[in-house]
């Protein structure tokens, strides 16, 4: 599949190109704004959906390995869809039917661009509550080790031999794995 | 949890290369070895990009907080501008005179309507205009009304469409943009006036500002004006299915 010409707006905000994101805020707010307040949200609703919909994408492409191929507004539309949804089951409100936007068309490139972020937002949340599930310990180690430059460092740093690191960091990492492994959600995850 | 201390030295390249192969070929015959090596290498990489990625979202989202802001200003003191370039535009008594008539025409339209407010946020949109000759001073007036335009900041680029079009009045694109822009302002009246002149003239545009001045009406809370008007847009004009789109859920 080909690169769409809109990618450049996926790599503003990779870069926070500042102009660029300022741009898409401008190009894009009002519908979101008008989608938003039509789906039982307001004003600064919409803003915080539109501001969660781009570190997302941000956090989905600066992996390098993420690729827009569908028009940028129908994908971030599907976003902020998505986000709002969260939102809403957040604030206790579940079931609630939202409207389509008209506006957009919502083809099979922007479904597969759309399942494959949410797939990468579905990864990043359940690495991030297994390493909140992983004893403190464990959690404050990997924390050092992947703060500081080389493994000698945070020996020093912890006042432990280096042998003794690398064979703590390797258990917990092992620990972390198998959370994840044994998980339902994974599962559900093709990685 | 020996398996891991090896899982450990294959991501980070310190296995000598007969472990290596030996290790290799444990993987491709245990395809559970398999999945803990793929899980363990995609922890690693997001563990490894955490920190990173922390900063950059919040350089990303101070940015788009400063647009935000921006955009809430620019209201703000775009709020405070109208009455000065009305001023500066007809004089102050024929000003008075069009404040009149605006407060009058919007006391006895202003029924807002929040599924129309709610449609006209959804179909209102302009493409972003575009200046290739910035060669002379009236040119340099449109790429000023041009940038103000294409950031969304009506207000501003309303006083420099009237200078560029007051020089050159036969350019129907910029007329139909300043007709949006007013439109966009809440200028109904001045708007209509430009939509009009664009609608019955001979230029390529002429289906587009039917189009915004069905939504002016739809804006303006008068749903059956903007009926009336939609249904006129013909099957071969642009907009005809946005148009229909519209119909329907009006």
């Amino acid at each position: 599949m080909s690169v769409h010409p809109d990618h450049i707006y996926v790599e503003a905000l990779v870069k926070n190109d500042t102009a660029l994101v300022k741009k898409i805020y401008v190009n894009h707010i009002g519908r979101i704004r008008g989608w938003v307040i039509k789906n039982g949200g307001d004003s600064n609703d919409a803003d915080d959906v539109f501001q969660e919909a781009l570190t997302s994408i941000y956090r989905t492409a600066s992996g390098g390995s993420f690729t827009l191929t569908c028009p940028f507004d129908a994908f971030l539309f599907m976003v902020c869809r998505n986000k709002w949804i969260n939102m809403l089951e957040n604030k206790g409100r579940k079931g609630v039917t939202l409207t389509d936007f008209s506006g957009y068309n919502a083809d099979k490139l922007v479904s597969q661009n759309t399942e494959e972020w949410q797939l990468h937002e579905a990864k990043e949340t359940l690495f991030k509550k297994k390493l909140a599930a992983l004893g403190k310990a464990c959690r404050e180690l990997l924390t050092v080790c992947y703060t500081t430059k080389s493994m000698e460092e945070v020996a020093a740093k912890l006042g432990f031999s280096y042998a003794y690191v690398r064979k703590k960091k390797s258990e917990c990492m092992g620990q972390l794995t198998e959370l994840v492994r044994s998980s339902p959600e994974y599962n559900q995850i093709n990685m | 949890m020996e398996k891991y201390e090896q899982i450990e030295a294959y991501v980070n390249g310190l296995m000598e290369p007969a472990e290596k192969t030996v290790f290799e070929g444990q993987l491709a015959a245990e395809p559970s070895l398999k999945e803990q090596l793929v899980i363990y290498q995609q922890l690693h990489h997001h563990l490894q990009n955490s920190e990173r990625l922390a900063q950059g979202e919040i350089a990303l989202k101070n940015t788009i907080q400063e647009a935000i802001d921006e955009q809430k200003a620019m209201a703000s003191i775009q709020a405070k501008v109208v009455p000065m370039r009305r001023r500066w535009l007809v004089g102050i008594s024929a000003a008075a005179a069009v404040i009149v008539v605006i407060l009058v025409v919007r006391m006895a339209f202003f029924a807002p309507h929040i599924d129309n407010q709610t449609l006209y946020a959804q179909y209102s949109s302009f493409e972003n205009l575009s200046v290739t000759d910035r060669s002379n001073q009236t040119d340099s007036l449109l790429n000023i009304a041009v940038t103000f335009f294409n950031k969304g900041d009506f207000k501003q680029a309303i006083p420099a469409f009237d200078a560029y079009l007051a020089a050159k009045p036969d350019q129907a694109h910029f007329q139909l943009a300043r007709g949006y822009a007013l439109l966009q302002t809440g200028d109904y009246a001045a708007a209509e006036k430009d939509l009009l002149i664009v609608e019955n003239g001979a230029s390529a545009y002429t289906s587009q500002a039917t189009w915004y001045r069905a939504l002016s009406q739809l804006k303006q809370g008068n749903t059956d004006a903007a009926k009336k008007i939609l249904s006129t847009i013909q099957k071969n004009e642009e907009n005809y299915e946005q148009a229909q789109e519209l119909l329907n859920k009006l």
